[in-house]
């Protein structure tokens, strides 16, 4: 009878530390792949117009503003087209980013300097910079392609009053992220993450990403304020979205080098 | 030769000819605004509340920052608008003066510019007016530094006035940007765009399918360089020709330049497809060296200047290779001395400027490199007396440009290190800078520049010129 009980005991021990070395998947509805795809498949919308706020906050609390205009639209299934122009301040006004995605090669991006009255080229390998001063690299301004990264579910957990999945991932060819990971809290049913940690190359963290006022917009979850801060330099950058606009016709002269000359489509 | 201006003449008004009968009434349609508020496009149920309502950008930010509008409507109709933009900047300059420090020279500047842009639903109006000291007190009609029109049609676009336009991917360098004017009175602005001067042209930009572009120009007047008669910065070879004139420069003798025959023609065809951005242009114009009749120098002890009637082809091409922002400008002048033994004519001339950059990995250190060669053809058939002699037999230059530059603090603080070589004469400028930004409108620099090299070369002759500039500017 102790036998029977003893080994009733091991296998159930046994049984429950298998289920757990499998991974926290199996407790839950979806892989950690499934999770990332519902986060890229979240931006649905064909076209987003948008009028951003950035505060770059000093860790003295001192205050620069930039308001930038941007337009994005999808062409030829999921790839993008990006642009973005700056109105203020009047340093960096009249100052035009363009971005076009490849599904099979580095992205091509172009920048307007009015001061230079000329279109210049930028290596999609400078992604690691910053954007324009802020917190935000250019590679953080993109979205991460799924089929890039492995991921793996951490733990659930409640943040801001969201039950969200907390999913590691981290690039398949390192040489693809200037990040070694990202750990992403990803609302459960809402798909757009409130929070992200960003680790270097030499696992520390580096940056923050917090997301607030979730609201649907259009029918579109969409985080109306996010805010980054570098964990070294105490430097924050914080986005609101002041105006946006998904769906609506966008002329396709907006992605063009002679739009970025002329600010006109 | 002689039939080569008429044929291409003929050639551009046929190209016009055929550009403006296939266009359709479609072609004149007003350009579309972009946002898809044009009827049968915008889906009202996507989104018709305040926060997806754009309307005026600028009222928006000044709106939300409380402050007063730095634009503001002029009437009913919501689409009219102007800005008001410019620059203030106080420059101070310490000319060293090695025996005696305290009598270093200074020179003080201040420049203040005032940007007007009108905007319309399909339409541009842009003023820029420049109220440096010495425009004001001795050059008073240059206080308009660009004014024009640009129209927007549905396939093209029509600018009209007095513009500064600049071709070519170089960085503050180029070999095809032709167009319009440098101006040479402060040898050592930095800035490319300011010391460009604005031309009259007229200009229609066509736009094709697939993202390429045909600009057409004709420009209707010839404005020459400007290079300063008198000052620190007169060019070498013009002050030794000023010293051998009996009244200085006013026995230098200039043509009428705004006259029908000084009207030139430039066509840019350009395309991004993706890995490259290429260009090629065509003009029909003048060179921009002046002739010196040195017969009639030593004749009549005055200096007789003509520019050279040329033709031009050249092409530029951008792109990213292995990380590296890659680009290169080339071009051919044709002039009419095609035996290169006119002494009155310069030769055909040959040039190119190829230059990349990239980002080192470390810091945010970018390095870039530049080398802007300039070869004269049939160099061995020039002798004494001929406008382009060079008593020491370089017909060529291949000047290296490099930077160095990084960035700290999220780009409040830019120091960049500058080298400008000429390989076949040896002389050079050095030229340290350092920039920090105080507010955001608001930066300061600090520059040292350095020359060297005999007193004959491009860099050399203002050997004794070096300094230290202080400058601050404001920008709103």
């Amino acid at each position: 009878m102790r036998r029977v009980i003893l080994v009733t005991l091991i296998t159930s021990a046994l049984l429950f530390c298998l289920q757990s070395s499998v991974g926290l998947q199996s407790l839950y509805a979806l892989t950690a792949e499934e999770i990332a795809w519902e986060v890229y498949n979240s931006e649905t919308q064909r076209t987003m117009h948008s009028l951003v706020k950035m505060d770059l906050i000093d860790k003295d609390g001192t205050i620069s503003t930039r308001y930038v205009e941007q337009w994005s639209y999808k062409y030829d299934g999921e790839l993008e087209k990006n642009v973005v122009v700056f109105h203020a301040p009047a340093s960096i006004k009249g100052a035009r980013f363009l971005q076009v995605e490849y599904g099979d090669r580095d992205d091509d991006q172009w920048i307007y300097l009015p001061a230079l009255k000329k279109v210049r080229r930028i290596a999609a390998q400078e992604g690691g910079k910053s954007f324009m001063g802020t917190d935000f690299s250019y590679d953080d301004m993109k979205r991460r392609k799924v089929e890039k990264y492995h991921y793996e579910v951490l733990r659930e957990e409640k943040l801001d009053g969201y039950d969200c999945y907390v999913i590691k991932m981290w690039a398949k060819d390192p040489s693809d992220s200037d990040y070694a990971y990202l750990l992403r809290w990803v609302p459960r049913d809402i798909w757009v993450p409130i929070k992200v940690e960003l680790y270097n190359k030499r696992g520390e963290l580096e940056k923050v990403g917090v997301s607030k006022s979730l609201k649907q917009v259009q029918g579109y979850w969409t985080a109306l304020y996010s805010e980054m801060k570098n964990m070294k330099t105490e430097h924050r950058t914080s986005l609101e979205f002041k105006k946006l606009a998904y769906d609506e016709a966008v002329n396709e002269g907006f992605f063009t080098t002679q739009f970025l000359k002329t600010g006109r489509p | 030769m002689k039939r080569i201006p008429t044929v291409a003449a003929i050639a551009f008004f046929l190209l016009l000819f055929f550009v403006s009968t296939g266009m359709t009434q479609e072609d004149f349609a007003e350009g579309e605004t972009g946002t898809g508020d044009s009827e049968g496009e915008f889906d009202e149920g996507a989104g018709g509340d305040d926060f997806s309502n754009f309307g005026d950008i600028d009222e928006i930010i000044a709106e939300d920052e409380g402050e007063g509008l730095s634009s503001f409507d002029t009437g009913s109709d919501k689409e009219q608008k102007l800005n008001i933009g410019g620059r203030f900047r106080f420059d101070t300059r310490y000319y060293a003066n090695k025996d005696s420090f305290k009598d270093s020279p200074v020179s003080v500047y201040p420049w203040v510019t005032l940007d007007f842009l009108y905007q319309n639903k399909n339409s541009d109006l842009f003023l820029a007016l420049d109220f440096t000291k010495n425009i004001l007190f001795n050059d008073l009609d240059n206080i308009i530094d660009e004014a024009y029109a640009r129209l927007y049609y549905k396939r093209f676009d029509l600018e009209i006035g007095y513009m500064k336009v600049v071709w070519g991917p170089g960085d503050e360098t180029h070999v095809i940007d032709l167009l319009t004017p440098m101006d040479y009175t402060d040898f050592v602005n930095q800035d490319y765009l300011d010391r460009k001067e604005a031309e009259a042209i007229f200009k229609i930009n066509w736009k094709f399918t697939g993202g390429s572009l045909l600009e057409l120009v004709y420009e209707p007047v010839f404005t020459p360089d400007t290079f300063p008669l008198e000052g620190p910065w007169v060019p070498y070879n013009l002050e030794q020709l000023i010293d051998t004139l009996p009244n200085g420069a006013d026995d230098i003798i200039y043509p009428i330049t705004n006259s029908l025959e000084y009207g030139q023609f430039a066509a840019r065809w350009s395309k991004a497809p993706g890995r490259l951005d290429l260009g090629m242009l065509y003009y029909y114009g003048y060179f921009r060296e002046p002739s010196i009749n040195y017969q009639r120098l030593m004749l009549e002890n005055k200096a007789y200047i003509s520019w050279d009637r040329v033709h031009f082809l050249g092409g530029d091409l951008g792109t990213v290779l292995w990380g590296f922002n890659t680009w290169l400008e080339a071009g051919y002048y044709f002039t009419e001395d095609w035996a290169g033994d006119d002494p009155l004519v310069h030769n055909h001339r040959l040039v190119l400027l190829f230059g990349f950059d990239r980002d080192l990995g470390i810091s945010s250190l970018n390095f870039e490199f530049q080398l802007r060669g300039n070869y004269i053809m049939h160099s061995d058939k020039i002798g004494p007396g001929d406008t382009e002699y060079n008593s020491k037999g370089k017909y060529t230059d291949d000047i290296l440009i490099l930077a160095l530059r990084d960035s700290y603090h999220r780009d409040k603080i830019r120091p960049v290190v500058s080298v400008a070589y000429t390989i076949e004469k040896g002389d050079y400028i050095i030229w340290p800078e350092i920039e920090f930004s105080l507010r955001d409108d608001m930066v300061m620099s600090v520059m040292y520049l350095e020359y060297g090299g005999d007193a004959e070369t491009y860099f050399g002759q203002f050997d004794d010129k070096d300094f230290l500039e202080i400058r601050f500017e404001y920008k709103f």
